[in-house]
């Protein structure tokens, strides 16, 4: 007659509603120093980079040379899933751009939203079902 | 000074060393000394082991050395991705990073951090769910701190902020990644909270193991502290040490930064989770039980009233049962036969006695700790459960 | 018939031949846009504000209860505790304007019987305090002489309650009890694999009923 409970699976975090975690945990760069397509990817080292980095502390920077290949760069996410960019022949502040989308980015596949809302939440008023309610007079 | 012994000098001044990483490893399974180890070493067997001054160890240290917290890129960006105050220094997170069962002394391992923190967040959880549902039946409660703060659920808050594990544990391990191993058994803390039950071992084994005694002697959970056969070791070990992360953390940010700022952190990282109560109610007998909730509690005893139906010879029936007592409605269900009506209709008004809530903002006895809190207002206290 | 006509059968009646008038469907229109405009309805009164006054604008709640089922956070009245604000609130709103309220759980002024759905009926306890002592002891008596002939039922009809209170005051003896669970046992080998698998499903229902799951 009692009461017994089940376990309950733990899900129901939502990024933001309590505390915000950037989901970009890593950002690796390649560049080349013979390469004519890694100039920007070079010059973003030099120039941009260390005001970048030192504004995002929360990523983890990596940089290190591929020799003969074009520059990358790579965001890591906590969901596990990295996002690849390649930036041959780009300008520095194209590159920038570029790293601010990896920053901004989740790590979560590129999914068209077709609905308005989107939660978790029951509605508020419930789903309407045809035997409750006196009905209305259209 | 120990007695130093010239005749084994040659052996390691011959070897030319450039790194400590060409320094051979002998003896690689036997036990490592630790030279930060406060405890009194025993002098002659391990004579010949101690190094040189000046030289490097040649024994592999279980975890990584306080000092190389400083240059991990990754723990520096953990440190900032959790927005942790400036007054925690990151050896202090580096250290909450390692487990017992990677490391087991206890002045580089995290466990007396998981402990405070632990404590921390019980209460803090505990206070909440007890003044926003007042009325929750006690196996329910426990669930519910479980959902909140249980090993799986701080497992996954800790995966969700970007911590990952070593492959093994050791000191060349970069210090901002996890570091446990399964090696050990099933990790079960008999010092976290609860006493081995006496009737543990057989010959009290009839003895009926109840609510009430789960609360004054088992852990914050209502689990019985000696596990006994935990299945899924790994998994249950794997649990552990990622949630002894969140727990240290907490203990960590009390310790350099308050109990205040502890209590900020719990809130926004683990109050802020939602959880569904009612998905965790399963009952016996609730027509029964309801009919000793209106008796208890002075109400008229409660009949079922049929709302709506789509007929008896409908081929998929709808029944819409309300529950009244008296005039006032207590529930509703609705299922394809009679009596399943009735039962849920049952079970959806002992639901909504045990999940009343004063409102979304509860007041927790903890905020009249912060200045200038206004005065207390007893919050409604239930009576027990119904049976 | 090709393939993709199949896949959708509703097709074919509206394919238009020289024989067969044209079949329109009379859902919508030629477009979703003009389907939309043509189904829009004008709001319901009781979803407007009153504008009789210009201000204060709205002086008072549109209370417009959904055709939905409540679910269980939605306390009823009688469970709200004495402190809580609600319960008075609610009071005031049943003695102010009892028309003003619908017929949900939580706010319904209390109607006359009429007015409440039909009672089901079911087994239900209807206690009547009418065994004495010594009915009891001759309850016993009967049921340790001949546990065959003096039945629950039977002693219920005798003594005029109900057969669990028989049960509880005249258990059988236990060889009988014994004896009543083989010859069930006996019946259930008899049974076919429909009917067992039909057995165990009622009883994985119930469970389920009772998680919530169903």
């Amino acid at each position: 007659m009692t009461v017994k409970a089940l376990r309950a699976i733990p899900s129901g975090g939502k990024n933001g509603l309590g505390a915000f975690i950037l989901q970009c945990k890593k950002l690796e760069f390649h560049y080349c120093d013979w390469a004519g397509s890694s100039k920007g990817m070079n010059g973003f080292i030099k120039s941009l980079l260390p005001r970048f980095a030192a504004a995002n502390p929360q990523i983890e920077f990596s940089i290190s040379p591929r020799p003969g290949k074009h520059p990358v760069l790579t965001g890591h996410y906590i969901n596990g899933r990295t996002k690849p960019i390649c930036v041959r022949n780009l300008s520095p502040y194209e590159i920038l751009e570029k790293l601010e989308l990896l920053r901004d980015a989740s790590g979560e596949k590129l999914k068209r939203t077709n609905k308005a809302v989107t939660s978790t939440k029951p509605s508020v008023r419930g789903i309407w079902s045809p035997y409750h309610g006196k009905g209305m007079i259209v | 000074m120990k007695g130093i012994r010239p005749s084994r000098w040659g052996g390691q001044l011959l070897h030319a060393r450039s790194s400590p990483a060409t320094i051979p490893r002998r003896n690689f399974l036997a036990s490592t000394v630790r030279c930060q180890s406060t405890v009194q070493e025993p002098a002659e067997d391990l004579i010949d082991q101690i190094p040189e001054e000046g030289e490097t160890l040649p024994r592999k240290l279980p975890s990584p050395l306080p000092e190389k917290a400083l240059q991990s890129a990754k723990l520096a960006a953990l440190h900032s991705r959790l927005s942790l105050s400036k007054k925690i220094p990151l050896q202090t997170l580096a250290r909450a990073l390692v487990t017992p069962s990677a490391d087991p002394n206890s002045s580089f391992n995290n466990a007396n951090l998981a402990f405070l923190g632990s404590t921390i967040i019980n209460y803090h959880v505990a206070e909440y769910i007890t003044c926003k549902w007042p009325r929750l039946p006690m196996v329910i409660h426990y669930e519910a701190l479980r959902a909140f703060s249980g090993p799986e659920s701080l497992a996954q808050i800790s995966r969700r902020w970007g911590v990952e594990a070593a492959a093994a544990p050791g000191e060349e391990v970069d210090p901002g990644l996890l570091q446990w191993t399964s090696n050990s058994g099933p990790l079960v803390g008999t010092r976290w909270g609860g006493y081995v039950r006496a009737e543990t071992d057989r010959k009290h084994s009839f003895y009926r193991r109840g609510m009430s005694s789960r609360v004054v002697l088992d852990s914050d959970f209502g689990d019985a502290v000696d596990a006994g056969s935990v299945e899924d070791a790994h998994q249950h070990n794997h649990d552990t040490s990622f949630s002894s992360f969140v727990q240290a953390v907490v203990g960590a940010i009390y310790s350099h930064s308050g109990r205040e700022a502890a209590k900020d952190f719990v809130e926004s990282h683990i109050l802020s989770r939602q959880v569904d109560l009612s998905s965790l109610f399963e009952f016996q007998l609730p027509t029964r039980e309801l009919a000793m909730l209106c008796a208890r509690e002075g109400f008229e005893p409660p009949l079922a009233r049929l709302e709506s139906e789509t007929g008896r010879h409908s081929r998929t029936p709808v029944y819409v049962v309300g529950i009244y007592s008296g005039k006032e409605k207590l529930g509703e269900g609705n299922a394809p036969s009679l009596d399943y009506a009735r039962r849920k209709a049952c079970m959806n008004a002992l639901k909504s006695w045990y999940l009343y809530s004063p409102g979304n903002k509860v007041r927790v006895p903890s905020d009249m700790m912060e200045e200038g809190a206004k005065p207390w207002k007893a919050p409604h206290i239930d009576i027990g459960e119904v049976i | 018939m090709d393939v993709r006509t199949l896949s959708r059968p509703a097709t074919q009646l509206l394919k238009t031949t020289r024989q067969t008038l044209p079949l329109t469907t009379s859902r919508g229109h030629k477009t979703t846009a003009r389907t939309k405009r043509a189904l829009k309805i004008a709001p319901h009164d009781s979803f407007l504000p009153s504008r009789s006054q210009p201000f204060p604008a709205a002086d008072h709640i549109i209370y417009n209860p959904p055709s939905s089922e409540a679910s269980p956070e939605h306390t009823p009245f009688i469970f709200l505790p004495a402190n809580d604000p609600r319960r008075e609130a609610i009071q005031r709103m049943r003695l102010a304007s009892p028309e003003a309220l619908g017929s949900v759980a939580g706010a319904a002024s209390p109607e006359d019987d009429a007015d409440l759905p039909p009672a089901m009926s079911y087994p239900r306890r209807r206690a009547q305090y009418n065994l004495t002592e010594d009915d009891m002891a001759e309850m016993r008596r009967l049921r340790n002489e001949d546990p065959l002939t003096w039945s629950t039922n039977a002693l219920s009809k005798k003594f005029n309650c109900s057969p669990i209170i028989v049960s509880i005051a005249a258990p059988a003896p236990a060889e009988h009890k014994k004896w009543l669970e083989e010859k069930a046992e006996r019946r259930r080998e008899r049974w076919g694999p429909i009917k067992t698998q039909a057995r165990e499903d009622r009883g994985r229902r119930a469970e389920m009923l009772y998680r919530g799951e169903i």
